[in-house]
């Protein structure tokens, strides 16, 4: 009984964190953590480190994933960018153009391949976007789940293109 | 359309997507942040379990307790913008375009046009500004290329809905190109 009661009394003392035993250093760094990583970049500018160049890494399946879900964002946006601006400043509606694509006759064998090079970086950046967002909730982050949707992704991706570009040709 | 019943709106919806993108890009993370929809949204869709006291890395990242917050990244710098909300934000507006995309070009009309125009410059503002912040350093060309992205995306998103007001709108144009 009066041992329990002891337990009980030194409990809080143990337990919190801001007691006695634990020195006050611990609370400080938390306090400095900003700028400690300010220190540290500062110092590895005035020393004039050197950065690791991304080359030096082997190639591998994740990393071309990322990169070219940059690419393909960087190049859709600014190419989307370039297209809507490009349409208002110029003097015709999209009517207009789409009947001159339509009087070059552009043959098959060119529009399928063109269709499905457009369509290809929009299918690989929505699939990849969803698996970063199953990614941001915590699902298939290990590292042979990532290897095989990235694989799926890519196939898929091309599938996709490919089905987008015969469109034209069902009706 | 006849380009000359256009051009005298052309000021007003300039002046209406400037102020639009000005205030979503400016006031993405205080404001936004802070919304109750949004925030209500974000519990609904993104946060998965609470996170156990004393873990130093939660398996689950987007639940992060403001006092794990602390332990990992610090306390919050009074000096600096807080961008987790921003964060957050950033994935439920993909959540929306997620499937407005196939929706606009298989049901090609005004209000789904809109909403695409309206959430792709969005996405695509905050994916550059994302990718000027990692590659552009130094003192003056990050001053310079920020600004940029923001001109470029108020630019494009009157351009835009100039082209839904007055022309064949997103959907119906990517369906006009693949049927060629």
């Amino acid at each position: 009984m009066s041992l329990s009661k002891l337990r009980m009394a030194i409990r809080p003392c143990l337990t919190v964190q801001r007691s006695a035993l634990i020195p006050k250093r611990v609370v400080s760094s938390e306090v400095k953590a900003h700028e400690e990583m300010r220190a540290f970049w500062e110092k590895n500018q005035k020393l004039g480190r050197p950065l690791t160049h991304f080359t030096t890494y082997k190639m591998h399946q994740p990393m071309l994933m990322s990169l070219g879900h940059r690419i393909t964002g960087i190049a859709m946006g600014v190419a989307f960018y370039g297209l809507v601006i490009g349409l208002y400043v110029m003097p015709g509606d999209f009517t207009h153009y789409l009947d001159l694509i339509k009087s070059f006759d552009l043959p098959k064998w060119f529009l399928f391949p063109a269709k499905m090079v457009v369509a290809f970086p929009l299918m690989f950046h929505y699939m990849n976007g969803i698996r970063h967002l199953s990614w941001d909730a915590g699902k298939g982050v290990r590292l042979a789940t990532m290897y095989k949707t990235g694989w799926s992704i890519l196939a898929t991706a091309i599938v996709m293109s490919a089905c987008m570009a015969s469109l034209a040709y069902l009706g | 359309m006849d380009r000359s019943v256009v051009t005298p709106w052309a000021p007003v919806t300039l002046t209406l997507a400037a102020v639009n993108m000005a205030t979503l890009t400016r006031l993405r993370s205080s404001l936004a942040g802070n919304c109750v929809l949004s925030r209500a949204l974000g519990n609904a869709l993104l946060s998965r379990a609470t996170p156990v006291a004393g873990v130093i890395v939660p398996h689950k990242a987007l639940s992060l307790t403001p006092v794990a917050h602390k332990r990992i990244y610090g306390p919050p710098d009074p000096g600096m913008p807080v961008h987790t909300s921003h964060w957050k934000n950033e994935r439920i507006l993909d959540i929306f375009m997620a499937p407005l995309i196939p929706a606009t070009v298989i049901f090609p009309n005004p209000v789904f046009d809109m909403a695409l125009s309206t959430l792709l410059c969005l996405h695509i503002n905050w994916g550059l500004e994302g990718v000027v912040t990692d590659y552009v350093h130094g003192e003056m060309l990050p001053k310079i290329a920020h600004p940029a992205v923001l001109v470029m995306s108020i630019a494009a998103f009157a351009c835009l809905c100039m082209f839904n007001y007055t022309d064949v709108g997103v959907g119906q144009a990517i369906r006009s190109l693949y049927s060629l």
